[in-house]
């Protein structure tokens, strides 16, 4: 939204403002001195604060919001939770995915390598290096993906059914460019768009991890 | 460490190498064929790169370089040999196809030792319709003057400076057009959608990726999921569908319609009615030249700027919204609801939440729960619910009446003229600054509380301190105060 002075007194209430009007403040002297005066009051206000006891009030808020959002908000693995051994498992497997992946990254050529070779091919040695992190990477992510499963086909929030449908078509593709490599191992643009299909997966199942946590 | 891993591995490796030596063959093909008048051109490739592009004349100009690696020279001479490139009429269509020898796909060639591709580069008459299917490479197209079908999958396809109905999908990889007179329809997967400066209406399709819109001009419609969706000076009506991502619109000539889950929406310089709707996101407008209606859930809205009415249903996300310049209307929960500067009547609800509203140029409604409602310059009638919290009303210019459950209500009435006055509460003050001059007929009571007026009044039957039916002035205009447990005070105010 555009920014000027008038929004200034409702910016100070709404912490979502701020930013514009900061940002507003660059330019205009006079709401940069309001809002130095705002912070100057900020500084002493905590000072002026007087508390009485409501032992009652917020635990009950608390207590009706919580069961409301647990209501309403989808939220993967919301059942059961997810701070079990498995959920450290997970964590292993992604640190040894990482690993793998670096492998892999080092081993595979670059989107357009450079060398006396012509660039769409790769060689027997760098072939050999790129199959092997290859096999390491998949079978972290295989051991991450069977590890995430229980949780996630059990969860029918719209989250858990995108991330599903998600690893769903890309394990599809990754068959399907599996096979097509296999045909054509040394073409290093399939090797690069099967790394990417294998990034794909492990960022979705990052990302599925993290939203359980 | 990790370095010396490398190191070693490199070192490896050179060793190895001629113990792995490949070879590699290429070879060009070329071709020129003239285009029928009427004919259009197909092209049928994979495995590797498809560059298209136009020219005045109707000739059609075919170079592919075609190389093969393979464990020897003479193999991959062979195979390189065998990979052809066919450009051939059929009917009214020029056909362009590469063929890939029968033996790759059973692994005859040395148990899969040999890789291929085949780059494409053509170009045809700007005037020829296109049709073009391509898998594992990219494709790039500039200045196809005609309608023109183009798949493609894992490789980016580019599209530039066309003319006509175009259409366009892929899978894996990017969509970016840069320039089209006409409409676009575009379909992917996996990639992102980058389009702008196409004249016609844009349509796209995606999912598990971005999409970006500059200048549609005749407006778009984009249905995407798992990705950001962001569309900017749309000539046309928009709409828009998305999931676990922002949205974000920036100037539209026409109507806006966002249905988002799970994701931000902000929308900004609309000249026509905007419908945004979400969850789990922040909302936020500005600029909105017509109506505007926001659904949302666990979301806060926040915008200023609406031409005519606003209707926002929200809960557990603060609503904070001004200048709109006809009726409000806000059913929240669980949140504050600040406002200003409504031009008509404004009709707040919501829970647990304090309620604000400042210049309000018709009728006040609030029915807040748990909440404190303060209010200011309202034009007309101001009619109030709440409970644990104070009610402060400041310069109401019409009719008065609070219903309050323990909390305080303090009110001040603007001008002379009647304004009739009904506050009922309990467990709390209730105070009434009254204009001097002003006449009000005043029937106060309350328990274990007592009564206070700044004003001589004319009693008429029974008075005790907390009980009283009496005059102000020479009354008339009824003023109803109760109270349970509290003090009432009739005050002087502003005249």
């Amino acid at each position: 939204m555009t920014f000027d002075c008038k929004d200034l007194e409702r910016a100070l209430a709404v912490p979502e403002l701020l930013p514009d009007a900061r940002k507003h403040a660059e330019t205009c002297d006079a709401c940069r001195r309001q809002l130095w005066l705002w912070g100057e009051i900020s500084s002493v206000a905590p000072g002026l604060r007087e508390e009485w006891e409501t032992p009652d009030l917020w635990p009950g808020i608390r207590r009706a919001l919580a069961a409301q959002q647990k209501a309403d908000r989808p939220r993967f693995g919301s059942r059961g939770g997810w701070r079990d051994w498995r959920l450290m498992a997970a964590i292993a497997a992604l640190l040894v995915m990482g690993g793998a992946a670096s492998l892999w990254k080092y081993a595979r050529p670059a989107p357009a390598p450079a060398g006396p070779q012509d660039p769409d091919f790769l060689t027997e040695q760098t072939l050999k290096e790129v199959e092997q992190s290859e096999a390491a990477y998949r079978a972290s992510i295989d051991k991450l993906a069977r590890l995430a499963a229980p949780k996630l086909t059990a969860a029918e929030n719209p989250v858990a059914v995108a991330a599903r449908e998600k690893l769903l078509v890309l394990d599809s593709e990754i068959d399907n460019m599996r096979s097509t490599v296999s045909h054509n191992r040394f073409n290093a643009e399939l090797q690069t768009e099967l790394a990417a299909l294998y990034r794909d997966k492990e960022d979705t199942l990052k990302e599925i991890v993290q939203r359980a946590q | 460490m990790r370095s010396k891993m490398i190191g070693l591995a490199i070192s490896g490796a050179v060793c190895l190498a001629p113990a792995f030596a490949r070879d590699e063959y290429s070879r060009n093909f070329d071709k020129t064929v003239t285009l029928g008048a009427g004919q259009s051109v197909r092209v049928e490739h994979r495995m590797g790169s498809i560059n298209l592009h136009t020219h005045g004349s109707r000739d059609v100009v075919v170079h592919a370089s075609i190389r093969v690696s393979a464990s020897d020279a003479a193999e991959a001479r062979r195979v390189a040999d065998a990979i052809q490139i066919e450009v051939a009429p059929a009917g009214s269509t020029l056909n362009i196809r590469t063929e890939y020898p029968r033996e790759e796909h059973d692994g005859f060639f040395g148990f899969h030792n040999l890789s291929y591709s085949v780059s494409l580069d053509i170009t045809m008459p700007e005037t020829a319709p296109l049709e073009l299917h391509n898998t594992f490479g990219s494709v790039d197209i500039a200045g196809l003057k005609a309608n023109g079908d183009i798949t493609n999958a894992h490789g980016k396809l580019t599209f530039r400076d066309g003319r006509g109905v175009q259409r366009l999908e892929n899978q894996f990889a990017a969509v970016e057009v840069t320039g089209n007179a006409g409409d676009m329809d575009i379909r992917n997967s996996n990639g992102a959608v980058d389009v702008s400066g196409v004249t016609g209406l844009v349509n796209v399709k995606n999912r598990f990726a971005n999409v970006t819109i500059n200048n549609p001009g005749h407006g778009a419609t984009i249905v995407n999921g798992n990705g950001s969706v962001d569309v900017t000076n749309s000539g046309g009506d928009t709409r828009i569908t998305n999931s676990f991502g922002k949205v974000t619109v920036t100037g539209v000539k026409g109507n806006l319609t966002v249905n988002n889950g799970n994701g931000e929406v902000e929308a900004n310089n609309i000249s026509g009615a905007a419908e945004l709707d979400t969850s789990f996101g922040a909302v936020r407008f500005g600029d909105i030249g017509r109506t505007l209606a926001v659904h949302a859930t666990n979301s806060p809205v926040i915008g200023r700027k609406v031409g005519e009415s606003a209707t926002i249903e929200n809960s557990f996300g603060r609503v904070d919204v001004s200048e709109i310049r006809k009726g409000l209307r806000i059913v929240g929960g669980n949140s504050p609801v600040t406002v200003a500067d409504v031009g008509e009547e404004a009709s707040l609800k919501t829970s647990f939440g304090l309620v604000t509203a400042d210049r309000v140029g018709g009728a006040l409604t609030v029915e807040d729960n748990n909440g404190a409602v303060k209010a200011s310059a309202v034009r007309n009638s101001a009619n109030v619910r709440t409970s644990f919290g104070a009610v402060l009303l400041d310069g109401v210019a019409g009719a008065v009446d609070v219903d309050n459950q323990n909390g305080a209500v303090e009110v001040s009435l603007d001008g002379q003229a009647c304004r009739p006055v009904g506050i009922r509460t309990s467990f709390s003050t209730v105070r009434v600054h009254v204009p001097d001059h002003a006449s009000y007929n005043v029937t106060a009571k309350t328990s274990f509380g007592k009564i206070h007026s700044d004003f001589p009044m004319t009693i008429s039957g029974d008075m005790s301190a907390d009980s009283l039916n009496g005059n102000i002035g020479s009354g008339g205009c009824p003023m109803r105060l109760n109270d349970n447990n509290g003090t009432i005070e009739i005050l002087r105010g502003k005249g």
